[in-house]
């Protein structure tokens, strides 16, 4: 078992400009993970920004207070794509139309401009595999991809994708595979009765490579 | 097994020109790597590079090679592009993509032959199975694993 420091100099080897894909199951692991990247962001000064799409971050911040855990989000820059409840810091909202090569457009021009007034951020990415569900062509969902892949070794910010698995492999264009070879990093996460699993299934650095570790909820604060 | 640079490069060495080597990559950077040791090959013998990159795959490559800690801009690599919008190293041609995969291989073959009307190359083909996911039928389908 990990302590919350032991886990943040992990992150620190994480390189800026990475994205890396954290895939997990029906679990509270989000939860935790979005909790975690906060205080991770906190503790070395550096603004986190949120990718909220279709109301994800709403959910997360209701499990948490189930959980005992109250977090407003207020120190979050939210880029809020879709849904309508407002959690942290909205800077930026983004209309969502069905139609994605006028939604990315938006995205790149509206989003970006978050990321450039932002130096060295953590970037948490949520209900991407939402965002997918409304993919209906081959070419719309390589127009998703080839956009996500655009911000690779954009070493303004750290990302990290929250990707359900279950979900993301049950819509008709599952985006796990290429999300996985577009990643830097990826981040199997395995919940167990009172903590966290987290291997690593791809990394550039060896010493996170093929590393497992295990954090327990009550260094996030669950009681 | 540890294989060292001199190895790899006689393997390469044994393999002939006009041979077709499809490289399956089950491995976290295994496609990266080895286009990266391509180039590296064709260099040193001085042999021109020809990558054929649908959908950014060479943007892909380089980014993801900048994170492993090397800097390659592939600038002296010919580039013949499908779909995608980053330009990596010397674009030479550019195909958007084609629903109709016939028009799609009379263009590229025009390009490949004006760039490599004589002499030898090594030539590394990226991002085909996301060239693949677009074909509707197996019509294209066999027109285009006909024309490889």
């Amino acid at each position: 078992m990990e302590s919350l420091e032991e886990v943040f100099r992990l992150i620190d080897k994480i390189k800026f400009g990475e994205i890396a894909l954290v895939e997990y199951r029906r679990s509270f692991i989000p939860e935790f993970m979005t909790l975690g990247l906060l205080y991770y962001g906190k503790s070395g000064g550096l603004p986190v920004i949120i990718d909220d799409n279709f109301d994800s971050l709403h959910v997360i911040q209701k499990h948490l207070e189930f959980l005992g855990i109250n977090e407003d989000f207020r120190d979050v820059l939210v880029v809020k794509t879709g849904g309508k409840r407002k959690v942290g810091n909205v800077v930026k909202r983004i209309e969502f139309v069905s139609e994605p090569v006028i939604y990315i457009r938006n995205y790149e021009e509206e989003g970006r401009a978050v990321f450039s007034q932002v130096e060295n951020s953590i970037n948490i990415v949520l209900g991407l595999e939402r965002l997918f569900s409304f993919v209906s062509s081959v070419s719309e969902f390589y127009t998703f991809i080839l956009t996500i892949q655009s911000f690779l070794g954009d070493d303004r910010r750290k990302a990290f994708y929250l990707v359900n698995k279950d979900i993301a492999s049950s819509i008709p264009f599952n985006p796990l595979l290429e999300l996985e070879r577009i990643a830097t990093t990826v981040i199997e996460a395995t919940p167990r009765p009172t903590s966290g699993i987290f291997t690593f299934k791809k990394s550039p650095s060896l010493d996170l490579f093929g590393k497992k570790v295990e954090i327990s909820g009550g260094e996030l604060g669950w009681k | 097994m540890e294989i060292t640079k001199e190895r790899l490069f006689r393997l390469i060495d044994r393999t002939p020109f006009g041979d077709l080597v499809l490289i399956e990559d089950d491995t976290s950077y295994g496609s990266v790597i080895a286009t990266y040791v391509l180039v590296k090959y064709a260099r040193e013998k001085g042999m021109k590079i020809m990558i054929d990159d649908s959908l950014d795959m060479l943007f892909l490559v380089k980014m993801q090679l900048k994170l492993l800690g090397i800097n390659e801009d592939f600038s002296d690599v010919f580039v013949i592009k499908t779909g995608g919008k980053m330009n990596v190293g010397n674009v030479v041609g550019r195909i958007p993509l084609e629903p109709e995969p016939v028009i799609y291989l009379n263009r590229y073959e025009d390009i490949a032959n004006k760039v490599f009307s004589e002499g030898k190359y090594i030539n590394i083909v990226l991002g085909l199975e996301r060239l693949f996911a677009f074909f509707q039928n197996s019509n294209e389908f066999y027109t285009v694993i006909s024309s490889i």
